[in-house]
């Protein structure tokens, strides 16, 4: 068997640079509704907890990301995580199950978190800068990246920032952003925009990368 | 269209997402998905557990509430028969009872020694009837 040339498996090479790049990017797709996913919805839905935990084990990556782009805290999005699951759990009896899971439970997260938010008001920027410096770390990074923009994500009105974190870093679609924010399409749009530029504002200056 | 509104509709150069993505990861990397589900799912358990207390409660709220509808019905049925005992009890008093003599008036000079058996009985009869 043949591999294929080189030319023809690989993509071709991207022109980016820090600031813009001409191909979106997105983490892995969600978990799809999946027959085993129903099946396990179904299970949990009878009282089994294992088929409950499995879900959680499918899921609780999406929803950790949706929770941390609304709360920014790392503590603060496992509370909201937590209650989320426990708020999904005692509603499941009224889960129908011919909808997806995934999207009901992140609706679910992201009122938790939303509720957290807004009884947290107080949070300081330091707080925010603090949980995120001690997020996990890729060795490869630039310092000086990581610094400039923890320091400008911080600074970016909170609602846009969520928006800009689950398009830009989530992958999810404006649509979707609407109903987990409960804000119009279009407001999720031109809050994406409005913290790109002023994010491209604020990193303006880093250095050119090929 | 000028080159800054195209920017807009650009997404964010892959370093910047990517360092983003690590900034907004949970300390620990992959090792911290284990225990978040383990905190969750002790979270369900207890959710468990409060939720069947719940139902029991349920339950038992129902069945107190069952109970003293029926106290207050077996109550309320011992009294309505009391009360209709005493009133049948009344009622046949009433009517067996005697009256005594002394309780009839008999008008003065009704009757008298000069009246014949048939006066003193037309007397007698006309006393009752009232």
């Amino acid at each position: 068997m043949h591999s294929p040339r080189r030319a023809e498996r690989d993509p071709p090479p991207r022109r980016c640079n820090f600031l813009t790049c001409n191909r979106p990017q997105r983490v892995s797709d969600p978990p799809r509704n999946l027959p085993d996913e129903r099946a396990l919805t179904a299970a949990a839905q009878k009282g089994d907890q294992a088929a409950f935990g499995a879900l959680v084990r499918l899921h609780q990556k999406r929803a950790y990301a949706v929770a941390r782009a609304i709360v920014t805290v790392h503590e603060d999005a496992e509370d909201a995580v937590q209650e989320a699951f426990v708020r999904a759990y005692q509603a499941l009896d009224r889960f129908n199950l011919e909808q997806a899971f995934g999207p009901w439970l992140n609706r679910i997260v992201a009122n938790a978190a939303l509720d957290l938010a807004r009884r947290r008001k107080v949070r300081t920027t330091d707080d925010l800068h603090e949980s995120m410096a001690g997020t996990f770390r890729d060795p490869g990074e630039s310092d000086e990246l990581r610094r400039r923009l923890s320091e400008a994500l911080m600074k970016i009105p909170e609602r846009m920032r969520s928006v800009l974190v689950l398009h830009d870093v989530e992958g999810f679609a404006h649509a979707e952003i609407g109903k987990l924010l409960g804000i119009p399409e279009g407001t999720a749009r031109s809050d994406l925009h409005h913290a790109r530029q002023r994010l491209r504002g604020m990193l303006q200056n880093l250095r050119d990368q090929e | 269209m000028d080159n800054n509104e195209v920017r807009l509709h650009e997404p964010l150069a892959p370093a910047v997402i990517d360092t983003a993505r690590a900034l907004y990861a949970p300390p620990l990397g992959e090792a911290y998905w284990p225990q978040l589900e383990a905190r969750v799912m002790s979270r369900i358990a207890d959710s468990a557990a409060a939720r069947w207390w719940i139902v029991v409660g349920g339950w038992a709220r129902g069945g107190l509430a069952t109970a003293a509808a029926f106290i207050i019905a077996a109550v309320v049925g011992l009294l309505l028969m009391r009360a209709r005992d005493q009133e049948v009890r009344v009622a046949y008093e009433s009517a067996t009872q005697v009256v005594p003599a002394e309780s009839v008036v008999v008008p003065a000079g009704a009757l008298s020694e000069r009246d014949g058996p048939d006066t003193r009985g037309a007397t007698f009869r006309d006393v009752i009837s009232q």
